[in-house]
């Protein structure tokens, strides 16, 4: 067999798995029968041509020319398997909030918010600790503009204002917590971040909180009651399983650095798409329900006490290692 | 000067390793070391390779993609308002208060224009790899792919987490101020890509922070590739090849240093070819005994037509395709036209 001869004869399959391949791949709708089983074919063929190919003797262009017809075809045969639902109830309601009860990253990103959150809170509310606490984290016109900004609240009451704001407070919220699980890879500028947040958002808290901010303390506490439980405990989601992932490249626990970050970045996704779910749902109840100024304080109470209850009962209740080694024997 | 040495080296080095033809898969296996390639290796226990792509031609892909996506979106937006602003000039008169009326729905619509950029902020290239089998807008055009390591197809995980993680591989944001010195109260932040540039410069697969994460690398995946033998316009050659005795049988090596040569000519210049060929072409020349004074450039053509387009071949290669049809063609199973066109 001639070599030329053999290319001659073999190539009018080759092209027709190429123009098959092309034409699979921009197709959304499932592809007819015979033309995947016409295409395994010329695909099998293709794939011990190439296989055979220094025995035949081939030059290096047309080898050349089989791998990449073989790479082209075989990601048509092996395609995505984009997003499988089935699987998701399982992982949203059983998977994941025990791995969020069980996990040491979430614990201590946890403590790090709430612990610096509330110092920076009670230093900013006692002005006489530290004075000028606020001031210097804030800055005095931070703070002047916050108090502007809550004593004359409750204006923007249209449905059409609130929708925008709803909106924004995804995108910037969100955003600021999926940047943060994301630094989290590199630790310290996550941790950073993080700390940032907790120690900014506990001194405006505190500020807000003392007597002398009048009628702008009473509507701020009007205004983040309700949408708080949420939006906290999504920020330190998504810092926690940002931690995870960053430490998952230093603690291999016996893996090498690569396989570690891959496994855990793959447990820690579910996570981070909680947070993201929780952020939106905090951004409807900011942008619907925080600004209402004739709601009564109460109202807003219920509504937070309802979905910090509901967050109980994710993550204690559903997340609760069942069939955890040594789960009973823990004093729990 | 260096380099012409090396090439000739392992150029005489495939002659010399001649008839033998047992060192054929080293040979390869540094070729692979060499390029920017990765290994494949499939379930039907076929290795194959697919070239890596490098960071600036995904650049490219990139910005397509934010052309794409953001350009896209914003013709949108500004329609669905022109439309409804057009709605409501038509029909207005309905409501008892049209001016109020639209500035409350152009509030909601405009909060639904927020979700939907955050959206594709974050979710426009997750979405489109994990759908379209690893291939966003501006990467379907650029003709790259993303894949596993493993060379499999990337699942919905994985396309999320190497999306996720671009905003880290845009780090340092540098504020558009702090580069020219300017005082002004609008902030407009240039992503320099360092981190991800610098990653990808430190791995040998151009992978970034979100493909090392995810697990994933970019790879082309041209067209443009022919699997046709070279065709040689000069009449001379084959009445060269002729003139090569009848029973030469070519070394493996040999074949694939003729063959290399020969696809790597059109490239060089002529007086850069004709010096690789001499090295290559005056040995054998000297045991054909042909005359000095023959190119030797035309005689590798030669040789190379006499090899691929009229050579038999020996007896082991024939069985071997013999054997290759069989294992090809699933006719007992399957029996398609297959059977009876090979």
């Amino acid at each position: 067999m001639k070599v030329a001869e053999l290319i001659k004869q073999r190539s009018p399959y080759w092209r027709e798995l190429e123009e098959l391949s092309m034409r699979m791949g921009g197709r959304k709708k499932k592809s007819d029968p015979d033309q995947v089983t016409r295409f395994t074919t010329l695909y099998r063929a293709a794939c011990a041509d190439l296989a055979l190919a220094e025995s035949y003797q081939l030059p290096p262009q047309t080898v050349e020319y089989l791998h990449r017809l073989v790479g082209r075809a075989h990601n048509q045969l092996y395609r995505s398997q984009s997003y499988q639902l089935q699987s998701w109830t399982k992982r949203i309601f059983r998977d994941t909030p025990r791995q969020i009860f069980n996990d040491p990253c979430i614990q201590i990103a946890t403590v790090l918010f709430w612990g610096l959150f509330l110092i920076a809170g009670y230093l900013s509310y006692n002005a006489t600790i530290w004075p000028g606490f606020s001031e210097a984290v804030v800055g005095v016109e931070g703070l002047d503009q916050m108090r502007d900004m809550y004593t004359g609240f409750g204006g923007n009451n249209g449905i059409g204002s609130r929708s925008f704001m709803m909106g924004f407070y995804i995108t910037n919220n969100a955003t600021i917590g999926l940047s943060c699980f994301v630094m989290m890879l590199l630790v310290i500028p996550g941790i950073v971040v993080l700390s940032f947040n907790a120690i900014y958002l506990g001194t405006v808290f505190g500020f807000m909180f003392r007597q002398e901010s009048g009628a702008a303390s009473e509507n701020f506490q009007n205004f983040v009651t309700a949408h708080g439980p949420f939006e906290l405990t999504a920020i330190i989601l998504a810092a926690g399983a940002g931690l995870k992932i960053g430490l998952s490249w230093m603690m291999t626990d016996g893996l090498n650095r690569k396989d570690s970050l891959l496994k855990t970045a793959r447990e820690a996704l579910p996570i981070v798409m909680c947070a993201v779910v929780l952020f939106a749902l905090a951004a409807l109840i900011e942008g619907f329900i925080s600004p209402l100024g004739d709601f009564p304080w109460w109202g807003k109470g219920t509504v937070a006490v309802v979905s910090s209850c509901l967050l109980m009962i994710y993550f204690v209740v559903l997340g609760y290692p069942a069939a955890w080694p040594g789960g009973e024997e823990d004093g729990f | 000067m260096s380099s012409h040495r090396k090439i000739s080296a392992a150029e005489t080095e495939s002659m010399v390793r001649g008839v033998g033809g047992q060192s054929r898969p080293r040979a390869n296996d540094q070729k692979r070391i060499i390029d920017t390639m990765m290994m494949v290796k499939t379930p039907e226990n076929i290795s194959f390779q697919y070239e890596i792509s490098g960071p600036f031609y995904r650049l490219v892909a990139y910005l397509a993609d934010l052309i794409f996506a953001f350009g896209g979106y914003f013709i949108v937006v500004v329609s669905l308002y022109i439309m409804m602003g057009m709605a409501f000039w038509l029909i207005g008169d309905v409501f008892l208060n049209p001016a109020q009326v639209f500035s409350v729905i152009s509030g909601v619509v405009f909060g639904f224009v927020l979700v939907g950029f955050f959206l594709i902020f974050w979710f426009y290239g997750a979405y489109m790899e994990a759908r379209f089998n690893g291939q966003t807008l501006g990467k379907r055009l650029c003709g790259i792919r993303v894949i596993s390591v493993d060379g499999h197809a990337i699942d919905g995980v994985q396309a999320t987490l190497r999306n996720f993680f671009r905003f880290l591989d845009i780090m340092p944001i540098v504020p558009l101020q702090m580069l020219l010195g300017l005082e002004s109260q609008v902030l407009f932040a240039i992503p320099t890509f360092l981190i991800g540039l610098g990653v990808m410069a430190l791995n040998g697969k151009f992978q970034r922070v979100g493909d090392l994460v995810a697990g994933t690398v970019v790879i082309f995946e041209e067209k443009k590739h022919r699997p046709d033998l070279i065709e040689f316009e000069d009449e001379r050659v084959p009445k060269l090849a002729e003139m090569i005795p009848a029973d030469f049988v070519a070394s493996r090596g040999l074949t694939q240093v003729v063959a290399e040569f020969a696809e790597q000519r059109k490239y060089l210049a002529p007086q850069r070819s004709a010096d690789i060929a001499n090295h290559l072409a005056g040995p054998l020349m000297e045991r054909f005994g042909m005359l000095a004074d023959t190119d030797p450039d035309l005689f590798m053509c030669s040789l190379y037509h006499r090899l691929f387009v009229t050579s038999e071949g020996d007896d082991s290669l024939a069985s071997q395709v013999v054997q290759a049809k069989e294992v090809v063609v699933p006719s007992a199973s399957t029996p398609t036209e297959w059977g009876s066109e090979l």
